[in-house]
C-alpha cells in the first residue's frame, strides 16, 4: 500500500472532500501537515510551511492518503472530483461519505474499476478505440486490420458489458436467438478459424473473448443459470439506479434543470396572463415556445444570477422538456399558499410588481420589472417545490424510495435554506439504504463468489449502510483488504463490526487485519491480544501473535 | 495447401478419407475395402503385417498377431483392462519399465504407441497411394470417453508413424460433421456410437455458420463389440464342456478360432435369424483324435446372452440426455455410428428409447473417417465454413487435502476453457504444496485419473488455511491441459502443461498420494461456513467462559456431573466440525451449542 512509488517534492496534495477529519486515526503531526494541504501547494511548498524534516512530511502524506484524506492529482491543474454540490449541506446521511470516497482519485484502486464499470457499461454498445492502445493493433501477425480491430473492441470490452449486450442480443431473447447470436460469433472468434497462424498476442485474447461468449450463451441458454444471471443484473441495475440517485449526479441535475426552466416558464407565463392572454394551459405551453424565440435569454439571465435563491443556477440553454402536466391555476395558487407556510416569502412585494407593465413610462422600469420577475420566480419556485414535495410523499406510500430521494434532493436544491427538508430528506434517505440494503447484499454475495473484490466491497458497503449487522460490516472490511481499498472505509467497518458484536473474535481478528493493513501495528498487536482472550485456543490467532511480536510482519 | 486425412483409428477396424473438393470421400485399400482390420503381426521372418494380411494369418500364427490394441492404449500396467486382456489375448502382454505396457512379438517388444502407429502407417500409405502424394497431416478420431492419458498415446502413435496429428477429435463428434456438414442443417442430434470396444454417446447442436456444438458426451469405455463376442464365446464354451467335458479356453488356436466364430455368427445374425457355427478339429483329444464344434445360434439367442449390455448403452443414453437437459422430444436426429449398431435388437432399442427411428442416411463404418477429414480440412482451409465446438468428456481437477477431488472444470465444458480457484495450505507452517492433476469424475481423487503433478515451493510460513494459493486450468482448442499454481502472497508461480504420464502403477500412484499427503492443499473454507463457523464459536466461546462456574455449581450432583460431560461432549464434537470445516456438522451441531449454552447461562443464573 501507500503512494511511495512517486517520491518527486512537486506532486500536489488535494485534500479529499466530505472525509470527516474528526474521525480519523491520526497524530498531532500529521493533522498539522494536513492543516498545510490546501490544493495548490506542492509537498515542496509543505516542507518549506511546516519546517518538518522531508521524511516526517513524506510518512504522514503517506498515512494520510492511506486514509483517504488527501490524493494526489495526476495534474495539478486538475480539479478534484467529487467537488462539493451546490446547494448541499453537510447533514446528509454517511452515505455522502462513500460518494465522496468513491469519486476521490486517491483511492483509486478501489473506485476507479467501479467508475469504470458504472460509467462504461453504459456505453454499452459502442466499441470504443478508446479503450486500448491503437498500437496494439500494429502488432506483426497472421491477422488483417479489420480482424484485430474486432477482436480488441470485443476483448476490452469483456469485463463491461453483460451476457445479452456481448451477444448483441435483447433481454427478451428465446433460447434459439441466443444459439444464433453466439454461432454468429463463433463463426469468427473460435481459434479453429484461425488454425495454425501465428496470432501473437491475439491468441490468448481470442481464446478468452471465445471464453467468455461461450460463458454468455451457457448461462443464457439454461433457463436457470439465466434466471439466476438475470435476477443479478436486475439487482444490480436496482442497486447502479440507487447509486446514481444518492452520489446524485445526472438523474437529479437534470431534474433540477427541468425544474428550474418550469419555474422560468411559469414566470414568463403569469407575465403573458397579466397582459391579458387567458391562462389556459394549452397557452401556456405555446406562450413559452414563442417567447423563448425573441431575444429572451437576456431576460431570463438577469433574475437568474441576481436571484440569491438558486445560486449559479444553469440557464437552460434549450426549450425545456414540456412542464409536467400543468395544474390548473387555482390548484397551483393553493399550494402555493400552503408553502406560504413553510418558505419565507420573497423579500420584493409582490402587488406593485404585478402592477408594473402597465405603467411602463416610469424611468425605474427596469428595477421594478426586475423585482417583478424574483417575485414571480419565487413564487413559481415555491410551487415546484410543493409539486416535489408531493412527488416525493407519493413515491414513498408507492414504496419507490429512490424517486423520493430524488424528488426531495430537487426541491431541497430548489429551496436549501428549509431545515424540515433537510431532515426529511435525511430520513428518506435512511429508509431508501434499509429498502435497498437486500438487494445490495445479494448483489453483494455474487460478487464476492466471483471474486470481484472491490465491487464486492461497495455493495456490503451499501447494504451496510441500509442493514448495519456485524456480519456485513465484516465482509466489507475483508473484502477492501482483498482488493487493496481504501484502509480508512475498511477501518471503519471493522470497527463497526466489532462494537456490534465485542466478543465475536473473528472480527477482531479483520479489525487488527485492517490496522495492519494500514500501518497501525500497536492497534493491531491490542487488537489480536483482544481476540486471543475471547478465543484463547484459536492457532491463528496465536500464529499472528507470535509473529507481530517477532516483527516478522 | 497440405492434404490432411482424417483417420478412425478403431478397436477392430480402420479407415481413412479425405477431402476431395468439398466433398469427403472414404479412400479403398489396395484389396478395395474401405475399412482395414486393425490388426498387426510379425512372420516368423520377422516381416511385418498390417491388415486383411495380418487377419488372415491370424490363426496359424495367433501368439504373434496383435488385435484390439486400442483397449491397451494410454493405459497402466495395473489396470483392470490390461488385467483382462492379459487372461483372453493370445499375444504376449509384458510391464514395461515405466509400469506400462508393451507387446511381445517374436524377439521384440512394442509399446502399444508403436503398435498402433504401424495401424495409422497403413493407413497413411493407402492414402498416399490413392492421391499420388505424401501425406504429413492428419485428424485422427478417439472414443470421446478417452482421457487424457490415451489421447495422447494416439497423438504419440501418430508421431512415429510419421504423421502430424494436428487434432484429435472425438468419434461421435466426428460422426456428426459427416452427417450434417454443408448441410445448412439447424438441429439437436444424438450419436450412439457402439465400436468394438467402446461405447459413446453424444448430443450435438448443429445450426448456422457451419457450427457444431457438443452439448454432453458420456459413455463407457469398457463396453463394445467384443463383449457381445465375449458372450458369445461363454456360450459356445459352457455348451462344449457340457458336451466334452474339454475347457477351450485352455488353447490359444482354439480360442482365435471362436473369437473369429463368434464374431462372424454375431454379424451374420443381424441379416439372418440363425446361423451355424461350425469349428473342425477344434482341439485335440488324446491321441490323433481331435474334436469338433458344430453349434447353431439364432438371433433371439443372441438377444438373450447381450439383453443387459443393450440395457446399459441405454442407461448411458439417458444420461447423456440428463447431462444436457434436454428431453427425448427435444432430439431430432439419431446417427448410429460402429459396426454393433448393425444388429436390429440394438436399433430397436435406440428407436425406443428416443422415440423415432434412427437415421440411416450415414454408412456406420465410414461416417467417422469422414468427419475426421472434413475436420482436418476445415482447420487448413478457410473456405470451409465450419466450427467444432467441444467439450471436455471428463472433469478436471486437483487433490486436496483427505484424498478429495476438487473439480475445477466440469465434465462438459466448452473448450477452450479456463477456471480458476483459490486453495489454502493444509498445515502450519507448510512451505510447499504439491499440485496432483487429476481427471474423472469421483469425489474420491485416487479413483480418477492422474495427469500430472508438480510443487510449489517458498510459501510463508504461516498457520494452516492462511497462505492462499490460487490454481488455474486452460485447456486449449488442442485439448492440451495447463495448469498454473500461484502464491497469492509473493506472486510467486509454477506451471507445467500436462501430458501423458504414460504407465504409473497404482501403487506408484498410492505411493505418491501417501508422500505427498504434507504437500496437500486445502480447499478454502467458504462464506457460508465462515457464517456457521462464527456462529458456533461465538456458543463454544461463552460455554467455555461459564465452564468453571457450572462445575463448581453442579458439579457436586450426579446430575451435574452427567450434564458436564454431555457439554463437553457437544464442544468436542463441534470443534472437531470446525476443524474439519465440515459446513453441514457444523449446522447441526449449532442447535446443542446453544441450547447447552442457554442450560450454563440457568445454572449460573440460579446459582447468583
Amino acid at each position: 500500500m501507500g503512494i511511495s512509488a512517486t517520491k518527486a517534492n512537486d506532486r500536489t496534495p488535494q485534500l479529499v472532500v466530505g472525509v470527516d477529519l474528526r474521525r480519523l486515526p491520526i497524530g498531532p503531526r500529521e493533522a498539522f501537515v494536513l492543516s498545510r494541504v490546501d490544493g495548490s501547494s506542492t509537498v515542496s511548498d509543505i516542507l518549506l510551511a511546516t519546517g518538518l524534516p522531508e521524511a516526517e512530511v513524506d510518512l504522514a502524506l503517506t498515512q494520510l492518503s492511506d486514509l483517504g484524506v488527501v490524493s494526489f492529482a495526476t495534474s495539478p491543474t486538475e480539479p478534484p472530483l467529487g467537488a462539493p454540490r451546490p446547494g448541499e449541506t453537510g447533514a446528509t446521511t454517511d452515505a455522502r461519505i462513500a460518494t465522496d470516497t468513491r469519486a476521490a482519485p486517491e483511492t483509486q484502486r478501489i473506485a476507479r474499476p467501479i467508475v469504470e464499470s458504472v460509467d462504461r457499461a453504459s456505453a454499452g454498445r459502442h466499441p470504443s478505440a478508446a479503450l486500448y492502445d491503437p498500437a496494439e493493433l500494429d502488432e506483426d501477425c497472421d491477422l488483417d486490420l479489420a480482424r484485430k480491430r474486432s477482436i480488441l473492441d470485443l476483448y476490452y470490452r469483456l469485463d463491461l458489458v453483460d451476457h445479452y449486450t456481448l451477444l448483441d442480443v435483447s433481454p427478451q431473447a428465446t433460447k434459439q436467438e441466443v444459439k444464433t447470436a453466439y454461432f454468429r460469433f463463433v463463426g469468427t472468434f473460435h481459434p479453429d478459424k484461425y488454425f495454425g497462424k501465428n496470432l501473437g498476442s491475439f491468441k490468448v485474447k481470442l481464446e478468452r473473448v471465445f471464453a467468455h461468449l461461450t460463458e454468455a450463451h451457457d448461462t443464457l441458454s439454461r433457463k436457470r443459470t439465466r434466471q439466476d444471471y438475470d435476477d443479478y443484473l436486475r439487482t444490480k441495475r436496482h442497486t447502479k439506479a440507487f447509486d446514481s440517485f444518492l452520489s446524485g449526479e445526472q438523474t437529479h441535475a437534470a431534474e433540477l434543470e427541468r425544474a428550474r426552466q418550469r419555474i422560468f416558464d411559469e414566470a414568463r407565463a403569469a407575465d403573458r396572463s397579466e397582459r391579458a392572454i387567458p391562462p389556459s394551459p394549452a397557452d401556456d405551453l405555446v406562450t413559452v415556445e414563442e417567447s423563448s424565440a425573441d431575444g429572451a435569454t437576456s431576460h431570463l439571465e438577469s433574475p437568474g444570477s441576481a436571484g440569491p435563491v438558486v445560486p449559479g443556477a444553469a440557464v437552460p440553454s434549450r426549450p425545456s422538456q414540456p412542464p409536467a402536466p400543468l395544474d390548473p391555476a387555482a390548484r397551483r395558487r393553493a399550494l402555493a399558499r400552503k408553502l406560504g407556510g413553510s418558505v419565507p416569502p420573497p423579500p420584493p412585494e409582490p402587488k406593485p410588481a404585478d402592477r408594473l407593465p402597465p405603467t411602463a413610462s416610469r424611468p425605474n422600469v427596469a428595477d421594478d420589472l426586475r423585482r417583478m420577475y424574483a417575485a414571480r420566480i419565487s413564487r413559481a419556485r415555491n410551487d415546484q417545490v410543493q409539486q416535489y414535495l408531493e412527488a416525493a410523499e407519493v413515491a414513498l406510500r408507492d414504496m419507490k424510495p429512490l424517486s423520493a430521494v430524488n424528488a426531495l434532493r430537487v426541491a431541497l436544491s430548489l429551496a436549501p435554506d428549509q431545515e424540515d427538508l433537510v431532515r426529511r430528506l435525511a430520513e428518506v434517505e435512511r429508509e431508501a439504504n434499509v429498502a435497498m440494503a437486500d438487494s445490495f447484499l445479494e448483489q453483494a454475495q455474487y460478487e464476492e463468489r466471483e471474486q470481484h473484490w472491490e465491487a464486492a466491497a461497495r455493495s456490503y458497503h451499501r447494504a451496510s449502510l441500509g442493514k448495519p449487522t456485524a456480519r456485513t460490516h465484516e465482509r466489507v472490511a475483508t473484502c477492501l483488504l482483498k482488493a487493496e481499498g481504501d484502509p480508512k472505509l475498511a477501518l471503519e467497518h471493522a470497527r463497526a463490526a466489532v462494537t456490534l458484536a465485542p466478543s465475536q473474535a473473528s472480527l477482531r481478528v479483520t479489525l487488527a487485519q485492517v490496522y495492519l493493513a494500514a500501518g497501525m501495528r500497536q492497534s493491531a498487536l491490542a487488537e489480536f491480544e483482544r481476540a486471543q482472550a475471547l478465543a484463547p485456543q484459536d492457532d491463528t490467532i496465536k500464529g499472528w501473535l507470535k509473529r507481530l511480536r517477532r516483527n516478522q510482519i | 495447401m497440405d492434404r490432411v486425412i482424417g483417420i478412425d483409428l478403431g478397436t477392430t477396424n480402420s479407415c481413412v478419407a479425405v477431402m476431395e473438393g468439398d466433398t469427403p470421400v472414404v479412400i479403398p485399400n489396395r484389396g478395395g475395402y474401405k475399412t482395414t482390420p486393425s490388426i498387426v503381426a510379425v512372420t516368423e521372418a520377422g516381416k511385418r503385417l498390417v491388415g486383411h494380411i495380418a487377419k488372415r494369418q491370424a490363426i496359424t500364427n495367433a501368439e504373434n498377431t496383435v488385435y484390439a490394441a486400442k483397449r491397451l492404449i494410454g493405459r497402466k500396467w495395473n489396470s483392470p483392462q490390461v488385467k483382462n486382456a492379459l487372461l483372453t489375448s493370445s499375444y504376449t502382454i509384458v510391464e514395461g519399465p515405466h509400469a506400462d505396457v508393451r507387446i511381445k512379438l517374436r524377439d521384440k517388444t512394442y509399446s502399444v504407441p508403436e503398435v498402433s502407429s504401424m495401424v495409422l502407417q497403413e493407413m497413411k500409405i493407402i492414402a498416399e497411394d490413392y492421391l499420388g502424394e505424401s501425406v504429413e497431416k492428419a485428424v485422427v478420431t478417439v472414443p470421446a470417453y478417452f482421457n487424457d492419458n490415451q489421447r495422447q498415446a494416439t497423438k504419440d502413435s501418430g508421431l512415429i508413424a510419421g504423421l502430424d496429428v494436428i487434432r484429435i477429435i472425438n468419434e461421435p463428434t466426428a460422426a456428426s460433421l459427416a452427417y450434417g456438414f454443408g448441410k445448412g442443417l439447424d438441429k439437436t442430434v444424438a450419436v450412439y456410437d457402439l465400436g468394438g470396444g467402446t461405447f459413446d454417446i453424444s448430443i450435438l447442436e448443429i445450426g448456422a455458420h457451419g457450427v457444431f456444438k457438443v452439448i454432453s458426451t458420456t459413455g463407457d469405455t469398457f463396453l463394445g463389440g467384443e463383449d457381445f463376442d465375449a458372450r458369445v464365446i461363454d456360450w459356445i464354451v459352457q455348451g462344449f464342456t457340457e458336451e466334452h467335458e474339454v475347457d477351450l479356453r485352455q488353447d490359444r488356436m482354439a480360442l482365435q478360432r471362436l473369437r473369429d466364430a463368434a464374431e462372424k455368427a454375431k454379424c451374420e445374425l443381424s441379416s439372418v435369424r440363425e446361423t451355424e457355427i461350425n469349428l473342425p478339429f477344434i482341439i485335440s483329444a488324446g491321441r490323433n483324435e481331435a474334436l469338433h464344434l458344430q453349434r447353431s445360434l439364432s438371433r433371439e439367442t443372441l438377444e438373450t446372452l447381450t439383453e443387459d449390455l443393450v440395457e446399459r448403452t441405454v442407461d448411458i443414453c439417458r444420461q447423456a440426455l440428463a447431462d444436457a437437459k434436454l428431453d427425448v422430444d427435444e432430439i431430432d436426429d439419431v446417427i448410429l455410428v460402429g459396426g454393433m449398431t448393425r444388429m436390429p435388437a440394438i436399433q430397436k432399442s435406440v428407436a425406443e428409447f428416443f422415440e423415432r427411428d434412427p437415421n440411416k442416411g450415414v454408412h456406420p463404418d465410414e461416417v467417422v473417417a469422414l468427419g475426421a477429414a472434413i475436420q482436418g480440412a476445415a482447420l487448413v482451409d478457410e473456405r470451409h465454413e465450419m466450427i467444432l465446438l467441444d467439450v471436455t468428456p471428463h472433469a478436471l481437477g486437483i487433490m486436496t487435502f483427505g484424498s478429495l477431488f476438487e473439480e475445477l472444470i466440469p465434465q462438459n465444458t466448452t473448450v477452450p476453457t479456463s477456471r480458476r480457484k483459490i486453495f489454502t495450505t493444509s498445515r502450519d507452517n507448510q512451505t510447499a504444496v504439491k499440485i496432483l492433476v487429476m481427471q474423472g469424475e469421483s469425489k474420491q481423487a485416487d479413483e480418477n485419473e492422474l495427469l500430472g503433478e508438480f510443487i510449489l515451493t517458498g510459501l510463508r510460513r504461516a498457520p494452516r488455511g492462511e497462505v492462499e494459493i490460487e490454481v488455474s486450468f486452460d485447456i486449449n482448442t488442442d485439448g492440451i491441459v495447463s495448469v498454473h499454481a500461484k502464491d497469492l502472497e509473493t506472486g510467486q508461480n509454477q506451471s507445467i502443461q500436462v501430458t501423458a504420464t504414460s504407465g504409473l502403477t497404482q501403487d506408484e500412484i498410492s505411493t505418491m498420494i501417501e508422500g505427498a499427503k504434507d504437500y496437500m492443499v486445502e480447499r478454502r473454507s467458504d462464506e457460508e461456513f465462515e457464517g456457521v463457523r462464527q456462529e458456533a464459536e461465538t456458543h463454544i466461546i461463552e460455554i467455555e467462559r461459564l465452564f468453571p462456574e457450572v462445575e463448581r455449581v453442579v458439579g457436586g450432583a450426579d446430575f451435574g456431573r452427567d450434564a458436564i460431560s454431555k457439554a463437553r461432549n457437544v464442544l468436542d464434537r463441534a470443534r472437531k466440525a470446525i476443524a474439519a470445516k465440515d459446513k453441514q456438522a457444523v449446522k447441526d451441531h449449532l442447535e446443542q451449542l446453544a441450547r447447552t449454552e442457554r442450560m450454563f447461562k440457568g445454572v449460573v443464573a440460579r446459582s447468583e
